[in-house]
C-alpha cells in the first residue's frame, strides 16, 4: 500500500516527542503528526505526580502531568495531529511506516522526515540474574508508580527496593506517603544511582533505610515475594559469604537502570551505540538512516525533562528542515571521543561549522575536576556523578578554536592537579 | 457429583488423556489443583519434537540417570519406541490442534577429545537405529553455522528428520480445548484431598466436593507420589531434578540457523535451541533437589548454564538474557529409564502414569494405550461419531499479514489495540484467552505472549490486570498471576492510611 505523505512524523508523545513536534511545526513543517500508543499524551510524565519538573525551562517547580501540559496545549494551539491509541508496527527503509489503531485499522504513512521519540524502558528482574523463586509481587519501580499513581492500587504493603534510581527513591517516598513500609532501599554501588536532591528529599526526609554496597542476591515465597536475602558486596559487586539476610517483605521493587527503547529503530535500519543503546546521532540529531532524527530518552537517558525537551527539539527542528528541504548540507566529520572518566557523549559527531550542545555523562564520582573538550573548551567544576548529566555548549568562540584538519575532539573530565 | 473416568492433573499427560477419552461414549472429568492447565511442571518443560540421528539428550541424561540407579535394556527400548511412535502421531496433531511449531535442523558438536569420545558414541548408536546424519568437519560445520565456536572439530547434522520445536504449554492448552470441544468436563482449581470406596465405586474428595467415579488416573507428575499415597496407591518412589533454563532476545535468534549442542559430560548438555517466538532456549544443568517444588534458581548455575552457551556460541551476551527458571524433571527410582503407565498393585480401577523426560514426544502413545488398559478392566468404549479432532488456535497479531491484520480489525476492532508492545499482542487476542479459560495473568501469557518479550510485563502487566478484571467482573486486587496467593495487586490506594488513621485513633 502507498502510504498517507505527511512532513514530519514523530513516533512517541512524551516529553520529546511533544518538543520536537512543536518545534518542526515552528519550523515550517506543514503536516506534522504524533503517532502515540497510550491513550493520552504525556508519556511517562503522566504518572510523575511528584514536584521537581521544569526547574530550568520555565523557572517554576511543576509536576509531571503540569511540565507536559504546557506541551501538550502548545502542540494543539500549533495544528500538531496527534494519533492515539495507535501503534508503529513498523519502519521501512524508505521511511514508510505502517500504524495500527482500532479505529482506523491498518494505515501506511509516507513521512518525509521521522523523529524517534519513543522514551526508554526500566530494566527488569532479568537482566541481573537475581536467583530464587518467581513469585508475584516483583515490579519494577515505574510499573508500580503507575499502579499507585494512575491505577489507583497498592502493588504492595512491605517493601525492599533494589537500586537507587531517581525513579526508586521517588516510589520509596511515595509509598511511604501512601502508607506502607519501606524496609529498605539496597544499592549496589558504594554511592546512590540518582540524583542528589532525590537522596535527600526522599530517602533523608523520610528515614528510609539506605544501605549501599549491598545487593538482593536472593528472593523467596512460592506464590508471593515472602522475604529477599540481601549480603554487602566487595568492590566488584560480589556478595561478601557471612553478611547475608533476610529482610521480610511482600514486594520487591526493582529500579536498576533504564534503557533506551530501539526496537523500531533496528527496523528501520538504524545504527545504534551498542553501549548506550540509543541511536548513532550527527549534531542534527540525525541517525545513520538519512530523514530519521531521533531525541530525549530514546537516544540516552537522561535525569532532567528539561534536558530532554531541549535535546528532542533539536530533531524536531532538522526534521522539519529535512522535510521542507531546507536542511543546510553539513558534514559531521569530527567525532567525539570520551577520554578519561567520559562515559559518553551525544552527538557521536559535530560539523564544527555550528553552534552545539553536547550531552555527556562521567564514569566515576570525582571533586575538584577539568571538563575539558580538545583544547576549544575548558571549565573546572567542583564535583561531578554519574547520576548528573553535563551539559556543554559551543558556539563560536569555541569552534573558532578548532583545527579544522582534525578528525575527532576528546572530551575529558579530569582531577585537577 | 459422578462420573466414570476422573483424570487427577491438568498437566500434559492428563489434558492428553482427556483428549484420547473424548473420542469414546464415556464420562470423563478432569481435576486441577491449580486455576489452569499447563500451570505445572509442563509450563517451564523444553518443548521439542524429536525422534533423530540425535536424540540428543539421551546419552547426557543417561550419563545422569546412570549415578540414581540401574536403567535396564527392556524399559530403554520400551522407551525409544514409544517415543518413536509418539514423534509420528505428533506431526498430524500439530496440523489438528493448529499448535505453532518451527522445524529446525539439529547439529551436535565437540570441541574437545571428550566432547569427541561422546560424538563418536552418539553416532555409532545413530549407525545403529538406522537415523539420517551426516558427519561435519569444522569447514562445513561453520559454513552452516558461521557463529559457532571456532574450536569446534568435529559434527553430526540432521538436516532430514527434523526437530519441531513446540511450546509445551500451548501443547496442552491446545489439547485441553480440544479435549473440552468434545465434551470432557474440566474441574480447575479442585485439589484431591482424600480417597474412600464404596462398593464398586471410588470416592475421590476434593476442596470442591467428593467425586464418585469408576476409574481414576492419577497423572499429577511431580507430585504423583502424594496423591498415590492419599488413595493407598503407591508402590514407587521418585527422584527429582531441576534443570535451569535461560530464554535470550529475539535479536539474538538469528545467531544460529537450527539447534547446537555439544555433549559435555553427565547432566551437560550445552544446548542452544531457536524456539517458534524466535527468541533462543538455552538449557540444561541438571542437579538433584528433594522436592519437585523447589524451582528457585541458583546464580552460579546460571552463570555456569550462561557459560556453557557461550562456549557453542561465543556472541551471546548476558544483556541478551531475557527470562530464566528452572524445572522440574522426575524419574522412577526403581528404575530410571521406565514410564510408571501401570494399575495400582492393590487398586485395579486406579492407573498411575507418571511419565520422565521425554514426556511430551510419547504421550499420544501413552494415552492409547491407557485407554487400552481401561478397556481390558471393563469400561464400555464406544467410539463417538462426532468427534471433532480440530481446534483453531488464537489468531495472532504479530505473526499476520497486513490483509490479515486489517480484515481482523474490522472484524473486532480490539485487535487494532496493541496491550503488549515487545510482543505485539492486541487487546482481542487477550479478551479471547479469557473467553477460552485464562482467568490469571500467567493464563494470558502462555496464551498470548502479552508479557513474555524483552521487557518482561513492565509495561502491559497493569494493562493485562485491568483487561481480566473487566473481563470476568471482578476487581483488579482479585487478579492472580497463577492463582492461590500470587496477588498481584494488595490494596487500593489510601487504604493503607485509612488502616492506619483507624489504628491511631
Amino acid at each position: 500500500m502507498k502510504g498517507k505523505s505527511i512532513d514530519v512524523a514523530v513516533i512517541g508523545a512524551g516529553p520529546a516527542g511533544l518538543a520536537a513536534a512543536i518545534k518542526a511545526r515552528e519550523a515550517g513543517a506543514g503536516n506534522v503528526t504524533i503517532i502515540e500508543r497510550a491513550e493520552a499524551p504525556g508519556g511517562l510524565l503522566f504518572q510523575c505526580i511528584h514536584n521537581g519538573f521544569g526547574l530550568q525551562r520555565f523557572n517554576e517547580d511543576l509536576t509531571g502531568p503540569e511540565y507536559a501540559h504546557r506541551f501538550i496545549e502548545k502542540a494543539r494551539d500549533l495544528g500538531v495531529n496527534l494519533l492515539l491509541s495507535s501503534m508503529v508496527l513498523d519502519i521501512e527503509a524508505d521511511r514508510e511506516m505502517v500504524v495500527a489503531n482500532s479505529r482506523d485499522g491498518l494505515m501506511s504513512f509516507q513521512p518525509k522526515a521521522i523523529v524517534l521519540a519513543m522514551g526508554c524502558r526500566e530494566r527488569s528482574r532479568q537482566s541481573l540474574f537475581i536467583p530464587g523463586t518467581r513469585p508475584a509481587g516483583i515490579f519494577t519501580a515505574g510499573t508500580a508508580q503507575r499502579y499507585v499513581n494512575v491505577e489507583g492500587y497498592m502493588p504492595g504493603k512491605k517493601f525492599v527496593i533494589l537500586g537507587s534510581g531517581d525513579v526508586g527513591m521517588i516510589m520509596a517516598r511515595r509509598l511511604t506517603l501512601e502508607g506502607a513500609e519501606v524496609k529498605a532501599v539496597v544499592e549496589v554501588l558504594p554511592y546512590v544511582g540518582g540524583l542528589i536532591r532525590n537522596e535527600v528529599q526522599c530517602i533523608y526526609d523520610f528515614d528510609i533505610p539506605l544501605m549501599c554496597s549491598h545487593t538482593v542476591i536472593s528472593v523467596h515465597g512460592q506464590e508471593r515475594v515472602e522475604s529477599v536475602t540481601v549480603a554487602k558486596v566487595d568492590k566488584n559487586w560480589q556478595p561478601i559469604p557471612g553478611t547475608e539476610w533476610d529482610i521480610g517483605c511482600d514486594t520487591l521493587l526493582l529500579s536498576v537502570g533504564i534503557v533506551p527503547e530501539n526496537e523500531l529503530s533496528l527496523k528501520a535500519g538504524v545504527a545504534l551505540d551498542p553501549f548506550i543503546g540509543g541511536p548513532v546521532v550527527n549534531e542534527n540529531m540525525e541517525t545513520s538512516v538519512p530523514g530519521i532524527f531521533a531525541g530525549g530518552n530514546v537516544v540516552h537517558v537522561h535525569d532532567l525533562v528539561d534536558n530532554v525537551s531541549e535535546e528532542a527539539e533539536g530533531a524536531g527542528l532538522h526534521a522539519a528542515e529535512y522535510a521542507t528541504g531546507k536542511m543546510r548540507a553539513s558534514e559531521s566529520k569530527i567525532t567525539l571521543r570520551a577520554g578519561p572518566n567520559i562515559r559518553y557523549i551525544i552527538p557521536h559527531s559535530i560539523s564544527g561549522e555550528s553552534d552545539v550542545t553536547l550531552f555527556m555523562r562521567v564514569k566515576e564520582p570525582a571533586d575538584k575536576v577539568r571538563l575539558s573538550v580538545g583544547n576549544i573548551y575548558s571549565k573546572a567544576l567542583r564535583a561531578v556523578r554519574p547520576s548528573e548529566m553535563l551539559k556543554v555548549k559551543l558556539t563560536g568562540d569555541e569552534l573558532a578554536r578548532l583545527d579544522r584538519s582534525a578528525n575527532e575532539l576528546t572530551v575529558s573530565c579530569e582531577q585537577k592537579r | 457429583m459422578e462420573t466414570q473416568v476422573l483424570i487427577i492433573g491438568g498437566g500434559a499427560a492428563g489434558c492428553m488423556m482427556a483428549r484420547e477419552l473424548s473420542r469414546y461414549k464415556v464420562d470423563v472429568t478432569l481435576v486441577e489443583k491449580r486455576p489452569d492447565v499447563g500451570f505445572g511442571v509442563s509450563k517451564a518443560s523444553n518443548g521439542y519434537l524429536y525422534w533423530g540421528m540425535s536424540w540428543n539428550v539421551s546419552i547426557v541424561l543417561k550419563s545422569i540417570v546412570e549415578q540414581i540407579g540401574g536403567a535396564t535394556k527392556e524399559a530403554e527400548h520400551k522407551k525409544e519406541e514409544m517415543n518413536r511412535r509418539g514423534y509420528e502421531l505428533w506431526k498430524p496433531l500439530l496440523t489438528e490442534l493448529d499448535i505453532p511449531h518451527l522445524w529446525t535442523p539439529v547439529m551436535q558438536l565437540a570441541t574437545n577429545p571428550a566432547e569427541l569420545r561422546l560424538l563418536d558414541m552418539l553416532e555409532k548408536e545413530t549407525v545403529a537405529r538406522n537415523m539420517p546424519y551426516r558427519r561435519l568437519n569444522k569447514e562445513e560445520i561453520l559454513e552452516l553455522e558461521p557463529n559457532v565456536t571456532d574450536k569446534v572439530i568435529a559434527g553430526l547434522y540432521d538436516d532430514s528428520h527434523g526437530w519441531y520445536n513446540v511450546y509445551p504449554w500451548e501443547q496442552v492448552i491446545a489439547v485441553a480445548e480440544n479435549a473440552r470441544q468434545n465434551g470432557i468436563k474440566f474441574m480447575l482449581d479442585t485439589e484431591v484431598i482424600g480417597f474412600s470406596k464404596n462398593g464398586g465405586f471410588q470416592i475421590v474428595e476434593t476442596t470442591r466436593g467428593p467425586i464418585k467415579t469408576e476409574f481414576v488416573i492419577n497423572a499429577t507428575g511431580a507430585d504423583a507420589v502424594h496423591v498415590a499415597r492419599l488413595a493407598d496407591a503407591c508402590d514407587f518412589s521418585l527422584q527429582h531434578f531441576k534443570a535451569h533454563t535461560i530464554i535470550t532476545d529475539k535479536k539474538t535468534r538469528n545467531l544460529v540457523n537450527g539447534s547446537v549442542a555439544i555433549l559435555a559430560g553427565p547432566g551437560r548438555l550445552k544446548s542452544v535451541n531457536p524456539v517458534q517466538s524466535g527468541n533462543l532456549l538455552i538449557s540444561s544443568i541438571y542437579t538433584p533437589t528433594d522436592s519437585p517444588h523447589d524451582l528457585g534458581t541458583d546464580k552460579a548455575l546460571m552463570e555456569e548454564l550462561f557459560g556453557m552457551a557461550q562456549d557453542v556460541l561465543p556472541p551471546l551476551s548476558k544483556k541478551d538474557v531475557i527470562a530464566y527458571f528452572a524445572v522440574s524433571r522426575v524419574y522412577s527410582a526403581r528404575n530410571p529409564d521406565e514410564y510408571i503407565i501401570e494399575f495400582a498393585p492393590k487398586n485395579p480401577r486406579f492407573i498411575n502414569m507418571v511419565l520422565r523426560m521425554p514426556g511430551f514426544i510419547p504421550m499420544p502413545v501413552i494415552a492409547r494405550n491407557v485407554v487400552g488398559m481401561l478397556s481390558d478392566h471393563g469400561l464400555q468404549m464406544t467410539k463417538k461419531d462426532d468427534f471433532n479432532p480440530y481446534r483453531k488456535r488464537i489468531p495472532r497479531f504479530a505473526d499476520l499479514s497486513s490483509e490479515e491484520r486489517s480484515k481482523l480489525i474490522k472484524q473486532d476492532p480490539r485487535y487494532g489495540h496493541v496491550v503488549c508492545r515487545c510482543e505485539t499482542v492486541t487487546e482481542g487476542e487477550i479478551v479471547e484467552a479469557i473467553r477460552r479459560g485464562a482467568n490469571t495473568v500467567d493464563g494470558v501469557k502462555f496464551r498470548t505472549r502479552a508479557g513474555m518479550g524483552r521487557c518482561q510485563a513492565g509495561f502491559c502487566g497493569p494493562r493485562v490486570v485491568e483487561i481480566i478484571a473487566r473481563e470476568l467482573n471482578i476487581k483488579p486486587t482479585e487478579v492472580t498471576k497463577n492463582g492461590g496467593n500470587s496477588w498481584e495487586l494488595l490494596c487500593e490506594s489510601k487504604e493503607l492510611l485509612t488502616t492506619r488513621k483507624a489504628v491511631l485513633a
